[in-house]
């Protein structure tokens, strides 16, 4: 009896609404830890939902039939995406450098500067984000900035340098 | 060159985002991996500002726009048709997060209500197709921020007595 009780707390409520189901579950005292945009932030076609804990910035992963993932990387808040492959890209806390994470690997640093860089990954591994550079273009417009695609898959790649003195 | 921290990628490698410098207010970018070329002037026609948010495997992509008098519209484009303008009967702002490969946009329109509410909708073909707003939550609390190829949507709400959870949205078949 008590593990059945134990298994019902864990499942999340599904709710009816008019034009579709919602599933809710909860994250948690909300004590607005570096809050930078929604606790949740992505799902992937496989319906595998990525998010961080309001309480720490820890990263989790809920997988179909209510599978939690939890610990995956600490965040320091700000939106974090994930690919079809669940790798996922966001901004590792405290320290403030972007990163991406394959599914049960460590998570790896980008040499990308610091600050708030959001970002986007795509299904084959590839990673847009607007990175800090220390270099100043001499033309405004993109000059020592070009977006770029490289390294291959799983790897980075750096759509533009950004926040750079103009 | 400051750079938007809200970029959309696609599969085809094609990134959209938005950028700003000293004499140049917020614009759009589209640049392509596959011939390396970029567009940096990627703005929705009579915008004052353009931040594209998100493009999708076919093509078309999605954002927002602030017209003179400083009001959010949203826009859609593709390749063939370029920039069109979206916005919701009866709102008063709107805003574009994304678009999946079923050229289904997830949005937000604010109301002229006092106090003004946000509603989260699915659109299709410039018309909203859903509701996404989480039952026996606070009014106006439901935030959306993503949406998959199935349609799924993900995000959070707070509830009556003010806690916040996480949704998952599964529209019906």
């Amino acid at each position: 009896m008590k593990t059945l009780t134990l298994t019902l707390a864990l499942l999340a409520t599904t709710l009816a609404g008019a034009q579709g189901k919602y599933q809710t579950f909860g994250l948690g005292p909300d004590t607005g830890f570096n809050r930078d945009g929604s606790y949740v932030t992505d799902i992937n076609d496989s319906g595998q939902v990525l998010g961080w804990w309001p309480t720490n910035g820890e990263a989790y992963v809920i997988s179909p039939r209510d599978a939690w993932t939890k610990n995956i990387v600490k965040t320091n808040g700000s939106p974090l995406f994930m690919n079809n492959a669940a790798t996922i890209v966001g901004v590792e806390g405290p320290s403030n450098i972007p990163f991406y994470k394959v599914w049960g690997q460590t998570a790896v640093l980008f040499p990308c500067g610091r600050g708030a860089v959001y970002g986007a990954i795509n299904t084959a591994g590839y990673i847009a984000v607007a990175c800090q550079s220390t270099t100043t273009p001499t033309n405004p417009e993109f000059s020592g900035a070009t977006p770029r695609i490289t390294q291959g898959r799983r790897s980075y790649s750096l759509t533009t340098s950004g926040q750079t003195s103009s | 060159v400051t750079v938007s921290e809200t970029v959309g990628l696609n599969n085809l490698n094609q990134i959209v985002g938005s950028w700003i410098d000293y004499s140049t207010p917020w614009s759009g970018f589209f640049y392509d991996g596959t011939s390396k070329k970029l567009n940096t002037r990627f703005n929705m026609p009579g915008a004052v500002t353009t931040y594209p948010t998100a493009i999708n495997d076919n093509q078309e992509a999605v954002g927002n726009w602030f017209d003179q008098t400083g009001v959010q519209h949203g826009f859609y484009w593709n390749p063939t048709a370029g920039f069109s303008d979206i916005d919701v009967a009866g709102d008063t702002a709107i805003g574009l997060v994304s678009i999946n490969n079923s050229s289904v946009i997830l949005g937000w329109w604010q109301d002229d209500n006092t106090p003004t509410k946000i509603h989260y909708v699915t659109i299709v073909n410039g018309q909203p197709t859903a509701s996404v707003d989480v039952p026996k939550s606070q009014a106006g609390s439901t935030v959306a921020t993503a949406i998959n190829n199935v349609g799924q949507v993900v995000g959070e709400y707070e509830t009556q007595e003010g806690v916040v959870r996480g949704f998952i949205y599964t529209p019906s078949k």
